[in-house]
């Protein structure tokens, strides 16, 4: 599978459940320096032994809002990158030129962060008009790469908690309307007893042609892409 | 019928392919001098178009076509029975012949199972095909025509056996001022059979036997497609294009000037194995872009059910040797192959991206007929649609959801190698 190495721009993204955050008292998210990325990424091309690569996914911060990101995206190309990908909340995409901008500056993947569908989706992040956004957003990212002929792949990341792990389901569901490929449930925060409302999650991307694979669980099915820890450079727990 | 027969020669490709099988067959019944009252029209359509307006398209020419001729596959059976059905309720004296891989080898259950259908083809069908309009124009017995199976008088009569033809510059060129071969979607074949025996094939049809046309013929026809003006790639259907390396040397020889002037091949299909450095350079010296090989599985069990081999050693060390000679690499994959499990199939999807080829496709089992699969379906635990295209439903080592993840899963990956930075296209901010 396609292994992608985790690198934090920053802490406390792009999005999650705030009434979790409220619960662990997170602090404000803050971006890191364009040197420590810098290192980080560095760190993770040199060391690289993990198949077709270096592949990096910038996490834990939402990178549109992070002011140096088309500068961090330049570096990792410059570094030789060859699939970047973005885990973000989608608000931005859809907003002005920032889907031409990801492309050009060549980012080729994106990951939405998704919690539930629609306006539960909004009450969780404290984000009103969001889940709105991120669809539009989704649509002028393979809109604007269709149009350019480039390649990219969507994807979706879907963390489960108590608060939203009944509408864990109806999150892949849009991710799968959004034209997501694959769908990742993080389980790591849910109860045993809650784990029939995941399987129903995976069942979904299923039943709609869609990759669904888990973590957190201790049956994980396939995934396409490798996240083993290991391979995470600089990233908080959860 | 009447001796001035008009034929309908109607070929449903995939989008932006065009039948070569039809070329063919046009080309040996324009040759066919007992075929000079004979006239044809051409409707070259894609897998997209509506049976039903396939049907108004025949039903429209004026006077109807006597005789219409589909070629099958697996992926157009569907559309081509729909078709036939609608137009032999408009047109009920046209006469409606089917050929090609997915009806030849189950003739008679066709017939059976389409009444709309009068005839099939079973197998190479430019001589087949030619004798059997001949008897419509004389009012002869199309069931007498070898290498044909025909409804005679309600009944299905079977001719009498074909044997492949032998000497292939007997066959007429379609290339030579029939075709026009338009770019990227042409292609030319070196020779029929296939030295393997892969047990989900038909290339081979049972056996190992190749039947090459002279290398005057291949020049000539090469000369034709790759000197089309306008032409920039074009493709072959040789199952194995470096069959041996003296054959691969010499295709470049004759390929190599095309290729100076700017003419790529694409999927071109190899044996990916026997690739060294020297063949690699052969490869580019034809102008050779991209090939296509498999491993398919790498699962020893389904390996030895489907009759091949694979060195994972050779098998990278092929790849290498492409890539470092700048051509991309398809390694194909086949999910639900007998005696594989999940873990094979993933196995084999680690294995092929891990060569970072280019390009890894994922396909889904098709039980054709005529294979060696379809004939031991059921000794192999084989679960499969018995329609067209014959999608493989559940195995004995993997369930029918298994192998729809499994389908989702090679999806996904592909989907997520593919989306790459390439080097040779990016500018940065």
């Amino acid at each position: 599978m396609i292994t992608f190495a985790h690198v934090s721009i920053g802490t406390g993204g792009p999005v999650s459940c705030t009434l979790c955050a409220a619960r662990r008292r997170a602090s404000e998210p803050e971006p890191f320096t364009v040197g420590t990325v810098r290192e980080r990424l560095s760190e993770a091309c040199a060391s690289w032994a993990h198949g077709p690569g270096p592949n990096v996914s910038f996490v834990r911060f939402e990178p549109f809002l992070h002011p140096a990101l088309p500068e961090i995206v330049r570096i990792a190309s410059d570094l030789g990158v060859q699939r970047i990908r973005l885990r973000t909340d989608g608000g931005a995409l859809g907003a002005s030129q920032n889907a031409r901008g990801a492309l050009s500056a060549g980012v080729r993947h994106v990951e939405l962060v998704v919690l539930a569908a629609g306006a539960e989706h909004d009450e969780l992040t404290e984000r009103p008009g969001l889940f709105a956004a991120l669809k539009a957003g989704s649509r002028a990212f393979i809109e604007t790469a269709a149009a350019q002929g480039t390649t990219v792949a969507l994807t979706g990341f879907v963390p489960v908690c108590s608060h939203n792990v009944t509408s864990a389901a109806g999150a892949v569901a849009a991710l799968c309307e959004a034209g997501a490929v694959a769908v990742h449930v993080d389980a790591a925060a849910c109860r045993p007893s809650e784990h029939a409302h995941v399987i129903a999650a995976l069942d979904t991307a299923a039943a709609n042609g869609v990759a669904g694979f888990v973590t957190g669980l201790d049956a994980a099915v396939p995934a396409p892409w490798d996240i083993a820890p290991a391979h995470e450079i600089g990233v908080e727990r959860l | 019928m009447s001796t001035q027969l008009r034929v309908a020669l109607v070929g449903i490709s995939q989008p932006g392919y065009r039948s070569l099988a039809l070329d063919y067959l046009e080309a040996a019944c324009d040759d066919d001098r007992r075929l000079a009252e004979v006239t044809s029209v051409r409707l070259d359509l894609d897998t997209s178009i509506d049976p039903w307006w396939v049907a108004y398209r025949l039903a429209r020419y004026e006077p109807a076509p006597d005789v219409i001729a589909m070629p099958v596959y697996c992926w157009t059976a569907r559309r081509v029975y729909e078709a036939a059905r609608v137009v032999k309720a408009v047109l009920p004296r046209t006469t409606i012949v089917l050929g090609g891989p997915e009806v030849g080898p189950i003739a008679e259950q066709v017939l059976e199972a389409q009444p709309a259908v009068d005839g099939v083809v079973t197998g190479e069908g430019e001589f087949a095909f030619a004798e059997l309009l001949h008897a419509y124009t004389r009012g002869g017995d199309p069931g007498a025509v070898p290498g044909v199976v025909a409804r005679v008088d309600g009944a299905i009569v079977r001719g009498p056996e074909r044997a492949p033809v032998e000497e292939l510059d007997t066959l007429p060129s379609p290339f030579r001022g029939r075709t026009h071969p338009t770019d990227g979607s042409a292609y030319v074949e070196t020779y029929r059979g296939c030295p393997h025996r892969c047990a989900y094939c038909f290339e081979g049809k049972g056996s190992t036997r190749v039947r090459s046309y002279s290398w005057e013929r291949i020049a000539d026809d090469i000369a034709a497609v790759a000197g089309t003006p306008g032409m920039r790639s074009f493709s072959f259907i040789d199952p194995v294009f470096n069959l041996t390396s003296e054959r691969l040397g010499r295709l470049a020889d004759v390929l190599e000037p095309y290729a100076r002037q700017g003419v790529r091949l694409h999927t071109i299909e190899v044996d990916i194995e026997r690739i060294d450095a020297e063949a690699a350079v052969h490869l580019r010296r034809a102008g050779v872009a991209s090939v296509e090989t498999g491993p398919q599985s790498i699962g020893a069990a389904a390996l030895a059910a489907c009759n091949r081999s694979y060195d994972p050693e050779c098998f990278a060390a092929g790849v290498a040797a492409c890539r470092e000679a700048g051509i991309s690499v398809e390694c194909d994959l086949i999910i639900g192959l007998p005696g594989d499990t999940v873990s094979d199939v993933v196995a084999g999807l680690d294995f092929a991206i891990s060569l970072d080829p280019g390009r890894v496709q994922v396909s889904t089992l098709h039980v054709l007929p005529g294979t060696e699969l379809w004939s031991r379906a059921a000794e192999l635990g084989l679960t499969f649609d018995p329609e067209p295209p014959h999608e493989i439903i559940a195995t004995r080592d993997i369930g029918f959801d298994e192998l729809r993840r499994l389908e989702e899963l090679g999806r996904a990956s592909m989907a997520i190698y593919r989306a790459r930075i390439d080097p040779t296209k990016e500018s940065t901010l």
